[in-house]
């Protein structure tokens, strides 16, 4: 079955002179429970797509079907209670809560989905963070700060996993260490991932690799033996 | 859900402890000053009606000469439920003016605070505020017209609640002025007041004319209500005028505190929301704070209230005389103003939220666009742009960018500066309108009055003035209420009024004309008569109208001419008054009139030092809590410049032009707005016996310019140590992550 259908997606942003086509007459197919790879240039489009994919932001035209009801009819509300229930995210530059500490930063998504503190350090334990969960977001290394925020990401057990350059800011090894984190969820949990990168190397671990290109999909692979984290070499 | 919510709530509230702490200042003040003057009405207004029914305080007093028999009868009329005849005489006493006044059973009943009433012609009672300010105890004893008095008791009147010995003489002073209370027997003549307790079928009109009564004075029309009743109104308005001041500063204040916080705070926004937090839920993080902090607020200033409640209610217990009166607290009151605090913290919070929450956490994820970029309308004329500095330009830049931000300031600054410019010119006003009168209206040193004689007699009292001038002052009704109409000779100028006109008509108070709406040479009709108004003068005491007898005489014949009222200058006045003493004369000199006045103005003065109080505490508040939310705003600009190599000086200097800016703006505007809300009151204030004359004096502005000027420096300086000590690569990093 199909994570999401997606139809003519097109996604404009400013308008007049000013206007710019991030997303042109996308149609996509993304089957459940893979370990997906968007590749691109910057500027390619892929932090767009995936933030319509995650209902963050609204297309200008065309479908999305998550499984089978379209997200692009969504009320405001009832985008919010879709990204609280389906979708966690990971990205670039962390974002955690600088108020709360690492448990309360992920205790925040269990609490939005009904779940417990429990959940809350079940996930941090499984990033390998069970020592560090009483300690603010300032007082975290950058590539532990990741692992907390893919921890919040995946506690409260979302359907999908998406992840904008969840390894961009971070150093080879602390890098290889979030994929080997991601991975592991992947096996664990079977939810599926949309990870963007604009890194070749990475994407060999992925399933499938989707690479765009000025807004548009210029290839699909499907990678019949991904590669395990711990090989990827950049 | 709600746990980490609350989490981060507290901890957001501990970042913005400062600014946090300004608010509640403003919230304790305002609901301080809101509950105060309202909890000093009410208890007032509460106290006073019950201490007038529980006293039976005469509907309606007739003024005249009334034997047994006549009241008897009244007592009879439909309407009537209880009428007493007394005698009612001031007699003189060296400088001491006694009023003896017969006890009437069941209507104006004293309130004894210690002692018994009088048995016998030799006893009497004593006010008790006149016993503390002229020495007197039980057991003293007075000497009267030659009879021996012992003080048996000392008493409250609700016929004194104030301490007016007559209209002319509205505030006596309470040793030179007393009151006290007889058996009948003392004063051995014929009744020369009526007292009556009424139902609603009365009709006031024809008792007074079946009793034959020279004058007739209801409840409310009685001189010592009007002055109480006044006072009582005037304190409402303060009450709601400037905690509305207060309101409009808090609201700006918490709509820039927030407004930035949300600034800062939009890429968290953005994250909370991509997770699926509702709207609900972020206005709660953000606002929560603020309602917490009004709540608490406000409840402080309810009890800070008690405090000040207690005192000033002491204070003014020394002018208006109500028994019972002591401190209540009103729940009603409490509840009223935290919901309004939290209320109004609520709306403004609301208002600088409702601009993040329609947006996608996309939207919120990536850095605001920018407003700016535009080109400012000065960048367009070269000339001028190109001779500024670099500071100059940046500050100019950055005013017109942030307006909401630098217009909150402004804000804050017309606030103080209008509310010390309103609270000192209150002060002024009340010496203007004192300087009015006594300078330039009155031009007499002395005012003899008497029962009325022919005008052809000479009356002894004017053999040892100087000048003197004769009058009949009566009362008049126009428009059923009742008025002081002076009719004079015609060359009368013991007022500065427009002599020429008392021949053609009436002189009307401006107060007068503006009340009745009319104008020179329209009528007016006068005890039934039609006059015609010949002059209209600015009048701001005992406002009296004027007309000369030979006016009157073109008019009608039923004015007899007789007068009763002698108007005098006299070069040495200590020699006049002996000689008016010794004679038993009943007068006023033009220097018991302005003492008079003076301790009218007594009670005021506590009032106007409340507010004045408040205004300062105000002003520091908000310029502090603005200042403080324009510090935290700068600091990315400041630290940025310094990345680019400006020195601290000259960032220093872009934030003074800046702020010198604000003041040119904010100074004159407040000297308007301050003299709107001046005039706002002013008709509060006034009244038939009372005109305010409003006026802020120079030197009143420079005090409220040099305040917040002061202010504002001290603002500055902080933040002068503060970019000293910003660490320009931690802030950018912070800034960064926030
Ligand atoms: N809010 C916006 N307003 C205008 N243009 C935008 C906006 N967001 C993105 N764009 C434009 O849309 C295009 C796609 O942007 P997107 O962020 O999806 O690229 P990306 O593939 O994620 O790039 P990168 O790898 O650099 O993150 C870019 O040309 C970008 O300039
Ligand atoms: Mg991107």
């Amino acid at each position: 079955m199909n994570l999401f259908s997606i139809k003519d997606l097109t996604k404009e942003y400013g308008v007049g002179g000013a206007k710019v086509t991030a997303l042109n007459k996308i149609n996509l197919s993304i089957p459940e429970g893979k370990f997906v790879v968007i590749l691109g240039a910057s500027g390619s489009g892929k932090s767009t797509l995936i933030n319509m994919l995650g209902c963050m932001d609204t297309p200008t035209s065309g479908a999305i079907n998550f499984y089978k009801t379209d997200i692009t009819t969504f009320s405001k509300h009832k985008m919010t209670h879709f990204r609280g229930e389906n979708i966690g995210f990971v990205f670039q530059s962390y974002n955690l809560l600088p108020d709360l500490t690492a448990l309360e930063n992920v205790e925040f998504s269990t609490e939005l989905a009904g779940l417990s503190r429990k959940d809350a350090e079940n996930a941090l334990s499984l990033v390998g963070l069970s020592e560090r969960v009483n300690h603010y977001p300032a007082e975290l290394s950058g590539g532990e700060q990741q692992r907390v925020s893919i921890a919040r990401a995946i506690a409260k057990n979302p359907k999908v996993l998406l992840c904008d350059e969840p390894t961009g800011a971070l150093d080879f090894n602390t890098g290889i260490m979030v994929l080997e984190a991601l991975k592991q969820i992947h096996k664990e949990k079977k939810s599926s991932i949309l990870f963007i990168t604009h890194n070749q190397e990475i994407a060999k671990i992925a399933d499938i690799v989707i690479t765009l290109r000025s807004g548009e999909v210029q290839s699909i692979s499907k990678n019949s033996a991904p590669i395990s984290p711990t090989e990827v070499i950049w | 859900m709600v746990k980490t919510c609350i989490k981060m709530t507290m901890r957001k509230m501990r970042l913005n402890i400062p600014q946090l702490l300004g608010l509640v200042l403003l919230l304790v003040v305002g609901v301080c000053f809101y509950i105060t003057l309202f909890t000093i009405v009410q208890r007032f207004e509460e106290t006073a009606e019950q201490y007038i029914s529980d006293h039976a305080y005469a509907d309606v007093t007739f003024y005249g000469v009334f034997d047994s028999e006549s009241i008897r009868l009244l007592t009879e009329t439909d309407g009537v439920l209880l009428a007493r005849g007394r005698t009612v005489r001031d007699i003189r006493k060296d400088e001491r003016i006694f009023r003896a006044v017969s006890l009437t059973d069941g209507i104006n009943i004293p309130h004894i605070y210690e002692g018994r009433l009088p048995e016998n012609q030799s006893e009497c009672i004593l006010l008790k505020r006149n016993a503390d300010a002229m020495g007197f105890g039980i057991g003293s004893q007075i000497t009267l017209g030659g009879m021996d008095l012992t003080v048996t008791g000392l008493a409250a009147n609700p016929e004194y609640i104030y301490m007016v010995q007559n209209e002319r003489n509205m505030m006596a002073q309470q040793n030179r002025f007393g009151v006290i209370y007889v058996v009948e027997e003392f004063l051995a003549s014929g009744f020369n007041e009526v007292v009556v307790l009424t139902n609603d079928n009365a009709n006031i009109n024809e008792l007074s004319e079946a009793i034959g009564a020279f004058r007739t004075i209801r409840q409310k029309d009685q001189i010592n209500h009007i002055l109480y009743r006044n006072d009582l109104s005037e304190l409402g308005s303060f009450a709601m005028i400037f905690p509305l001041i207060f309101a409009v500063l808090i609201a700006v204040v918490i709509y820039v505190m927030l407004s930035r916080n949300i600034q800062k705070d939009r890429k968290q926004i953005g994250v909370m929301k991509a997770m699926g937090a509702s709207d609900k839920k972020i206005v709660f993080i953000y606002l929560s704070q603020f309602c917490i902090t009004a709540a608490l607020g406000a409840l402080l200033g309810c009890f800070t209230a008690m405090i000040t409640t207690n005192s000033i209610i002491s204070i003014m217990s020394s002018m208006f005389v109500v028994p019972e009166l002591n401190f209540a607290l009103y729940p009603f009151l409490w509840t009223a103003a935290i919901i309004i605090s939290v209320l109004l913290c609520t709306v403004s919070g609301l208002i600088a939220l409702v601009r993040i929450l329609p947006l996608m956490p996309a939207q919120a994820l990536r850095p605001r666009t920018p407003k700016g970029g535009r080109r400012i309308f000065l960048e367009r004329i070269g000339f001028i742009w190109k001779r500024l500095s670099f500071n100059s330009r940046y500050a100019l830049k950055n005013s017109l960018r942030n307006k909401s931000r630098f217009f909150a300031v402004v804000l804050g600054m017309v606030g103080s500066c209008s509310l010390l410019a309103f609270s000192l010119g209150f002060h002024n006003s009340i010496t203007e309108t004192q300087n009015r009168f006594f300078n330039d209206f009155a031009n007499y040193d002395v005012i003899v009055s008497f029962n009325p004689i022919p005008l052809t007699q000479q009356h002894s009292a004017s053999e040892q003035i100087d000048e003197s001038s004769k009058a009949l002052v009566l009362h008049v009704e126009i428009r059923e209420e009742n008025y002081i109409l002076a009719i004079t000779e015609s060359d009368f100028d013991m007022v500065h009024i427009p002599t020429a006109e008392l021949q053609n008509g009436v002189i009307i108070p401006e107060y007068f004309s503006q009340m009745w709406n009319v104008q020179v040479g329209d009528s007016l009709e006068i005890n039934g008569y039609k006059a015609t108004i010949s002059a209209i003068t600015p009048q701001h005491l005992g406002l009296t109208l004027h007309t000369s007898f030979d006016y009157i005489n073109k008019l009608t014949d039923d004015i007899p001419p007789l007068y009763n009222t002698i108007y005098g200058r006299s070069a040495n006045m200590t020699k006049l008054t002996g000689f008016l003493t010794e004679n038993n004369f009943d007068f006023t000199t033009i220097d018991d009139d302005k003492t008079s006045f003076d301790s009218i103005m007594e009670s005021m003065e506590v009032l106007i030092w409340f507010m004045i109080g408040c205004s300062i505490i105000l002003g520091f508040t908000v310029l502090y809590a603005v200042g403080f939310i324009n510090l935290s705003a700068r600091e990315y600009e400041y630290m940025f410049m310094g990345v680019m190599g400006y020195s601290h000086k000259s960032i220093l200097l872009t934030h003074i032009k800046e702020t010198i800016l604000q003041l040119v703006i904010a100074i004159p505007a407040g000297f308007f707005v301050g003299v709107l809300l001046l005039e706002a009151i002013k008709g509060e204030f006034s009244s038939g016996n009372f005109v305010i004359a409003a006026r802020i004096y120079p030197f009143s502005h420079v005090i409220s310019a040099l305040a917040v000027i002061g202010v504002t420096a001290v603002m500055a300086m902080v933040t002068s140590r503060h970019i000293d000590r910003l660490d320009i690569v931690e802030g950018l990093k912070a800034q960064d992550d926030g």
